[in-house]
């Protein structure tokens, strides 16, 4: 339960945009261990997207060093984010991002076919986190067939399928009603408990209180 | 983790073919120009591919080597310019030439010349408006005919002026429709003849074959040139009338033989002369011995002309070739476009899906995985458009064959090729667009709206 699975070092990031450069992080320094479920806060302006962007290997930082699971990712090129975000990462969006032709399965079944798993292995994996999300009776409806809380379950389900070594969500409430966002804070709950590490971004108080720890930011800086 | 993954590459091959399912009345659209292109390569390149068969045939029945020289029916002019005022006397073209050409000119392999009557044919009950050529055995060899029935006359026959001849095949389908003419009689002006051989069916156009100094010989008797000399009054001392009234021997329904155009004088005992030289190398410097020695024997009149229908069938395919190539590349135009049309909607589908490749990316797909599912959709597009093109581009040359009577001939390497150009367009302008999807960067992508 203590082992360090991030480091992050110094980390910066600076967007030039032609002639001024914006300083979005400034020199960020935190640790998060093995099976914490942090909440990651802060206004909006105050860094907390880019940081995720790097946290979620999207995006590497401008200076600074980033060690994932004792990998140093900061100079990591295209091809080997790309494996990371697959192996070691699993995203749960705002807006959900399901692939509307696709059922609930295929698109929880979608990260095992870039890791190039076969057919067979695909399903049983796809099918069996499903259900663990409380969604086995929804497995072939497609996204516009599925309520709000369903579809982010189904969300859930797909940064889960592939074993990974964090799980971040981006505002994983921010466009649901109280009750649902209760269901799906629950399920975080119980992820934890089973022992996955968890980031999450938020700007609600209460969603974040049920964290287990809160990184607060501030124009780029942790408070 | 670098290793090639075939369930990603059909992974992306399925995604490809739903993106073009999903969009069918788009993606046919698209494939149009490709169908066109490929349709009119392949239909340009049988119908090139067909003349090119046709000039082909023709220059094997002009046979090699030869030099062709006809009676010249034009103005003549002479050098001087005052032609019609000194008409010197010609005796034209005649057997004594043949006897001096042989004597002075090197080279000649064989010397045929031909005498034409058109008179009317009787035989077997029936009777039919034809000619008959008088020929040595030799044209035989020259013209490389080949005999369905019996064979050439033989050189006792031709020493001995017997009277007998050959026939081409359509005359014997006309004449001797199921029944075998050898030995049978035959009358031409007057004259009976003993049927010996039939010559073998030619398909070949016969305006252009006229129009290069060589005949069909589908329709003709053949007689020995002798026992024709012999058998008629010389050439140039017949006269219209005297055709009209062979003709009115046998006339009595009235037909409308006399409408039959006549030259109304023909000072040339020779219709044809054609002359088969022993190589390719010697043709321009015997048709220029020729000219001069025919000039003199003329007395300085040119009544006559000489060709070289392999020469002039050369050019012939030269100016083919050179029209094959500009239907080609204006084909290949309409390709080229087709390309253009893929990538502008492969562009539009990127566009459209930005989204969808920042949430692939998030997920694990890597730069490759998006391009190489985005080139998959072009491809199957072009390739599908290719192979609609094949099967369009067959059934436009069947159509231009049967419609307009034109040979046209599909080579298996115009379908290879054409469909080759059309996966090569789709893996051309795929490529960009492709591209443009793989270089999104995945943040932006994910918050696009």
């Amino acid at each position: 339960m203590s082992e360090t699975l991030l480091a992050l070092e110094n980390i910066g990031k600076t967007y030039n945009t032609g002639s001024f450069s914006v300083e979005v992080l400034k020199g960020l320094t935190f640790d998060i261990k093995q099976g914490e479920f942090i909440a990651l806060m802060g206004a909006s302006g105050s860094g907390k997207s880019t940081l995720m962007n790097i946290l979620g290997c999207l995006d590497v930082p401008t200076v600074g060093t980033y060690l994932l699971d004792g990998k140093n990712v900061s100079h990591a090129n295209d091809e080997e984010l790309a494996d990371i975000r697959n192996e070691k990462i699993g995203f749960i969006f705002q807006t959900f991002n399901l692939l509307a032709k696709y059922t609930a399965l295929d698109n929880v079944a979608l990260p095992l076919i870039y890791a190039g798993k076969d057919k067979t292995e695909r399903i049983q994996r796809a099918t069996a986190v499903l259900e663990k999300v409380g969604l086995g009776d929804r497995m072939h409806h497609k996204p516009n067939e599925l309520s709000g809380g369903q579809r982010q379950r189904v969300a859930i389900a797909r940064a889960l399928v592939n074993n990974p070594a964090i799980l971040l969500a981006d505002e994983p409430t921010g466009n649901l009603d109280s009750t649902t966002t209760l269901e799906i804070l629950d399920l975080f709950d119980e992820l934890h408990q089973a022992g996955n590490t968890i980031i999450m971004v938020t700007h609600e108080e209460e969603v974040g209180e049920r964290a287990e720890k809160i990184i607060r930011m501030k124009d780029g800086k942790i408070i | 983790m670098n290793q090639f993954h075939p369930q990603v590459w059909l992974y992306n091959l399925i995604v490809a073919f739903e993106a073009v399912k999903s969009n069918k009345v788009r993606s046919t659209l698209t494939a149009l120009g490709i169908i066109f292109g490929v349709a009119a390569v392949i239909s340009m390149l049988a119908v090139g591919n067909g003349a090119e068969k046709e000039v082909m045939d023709m220059m094997k029945l002009v046979g090699s080597n030869n030099i062709v020289i006809q009676p010249f029916e034009g103005e003549e002019q002479e050098a001087d310019g005052n032609s019609k005022q000194k008409q010197k006397y010609s005796p034209g073209l005649s057997l004594e030439d043949i006897e001096n050409i042989q004597k002075t000119i090197p080279n000649i392999q064989n010397i045929c010349p031909e005498i034409k009557y058109d008179l009317a044919i009787v035989a077997n009950g029936k009777r039919i408006k034809s000619s008959v050529i008088g020929v040595n055995r030799a044209f035989f060899e020259v013209f490389n005919l080949e005999f369905s029935e019996g064979d050439v006359f033989s050189a006792e026959q031709v020493h001995s002026n017997k009277a007998v001849c050959v026939i081409g095949s359509n005359l014997k389908q006309r004449l001797f429709p199921g029944i075998d003419p050898i030995n049978k009689q035959l009358k031409c002006g007057g004259v009976w003849y003993t049927i010996v051989g039939v010559l073998t069916g030619k398909s070949a156009a016969g305006k252009e074959l006229e129009a290069l100094g060589v005949s069909r010989y589908g329709n003709e008797v053949l007689v020995p040139i002798h026992t024709l000399l012999l058998r008629y009054k010389n050439k140039h001392l017949v006269t219209e009338q005297m055709i009209n009234a062979s003709h009115n021997e046998f006339d009595n329904e009235g037909n409308d033989d006399k409408n039959e155009p006549q030259e109304k004088e023909d000072h040339h005992q020779l219709s044809k002369i054609t002359i088969q030289v022993a190589d390719a190398e010697k043709i321009s410097p015997t048709v220029q011995w020729l000219e001069r020695k025919l000039f003199l024997l003329h007395n300085q009149r040119k009544d006559f002309e000489i060709k070289v229908p392999e020469l002039l069938l050369k050019q012939q395919q030269n100016t083919k070739k050179i029209f094959n190539l500009v239907l080609g590349a204006i084909a290949g135009i309409s390709l080229l476009i087709g390309g253009i049309g893929i990538m502008n909607i492969m562009l539009a589908s990127v566009l459209e899906r930005i989204r969808e490749i920042g949430v692939r990316m998030a997920i694990g797909a890597k730069k490759k995985d998006i391009r190489m599912q985005f080139m998959f959709e072009a491809l199957i597009i072009s390739i599908g458009g290719g192979l609609l093109g094949v099967a369009l581009g067959f059934l436009i040359a069947y159509s231009i064959e049967s419609i307009f009577d034109i040979q046209t001939i599909i080579s298996p390497s115009s379908v290879f090729f054409s469909f080759t150009v059309s996966a090569l367009v789709g893996v051309g302008f795929g490529y960009f667009p492709a591209k443009n999807a793989s270089d999104k960067d995945p943040v932006t992508s994910l918050r696009y709206e």
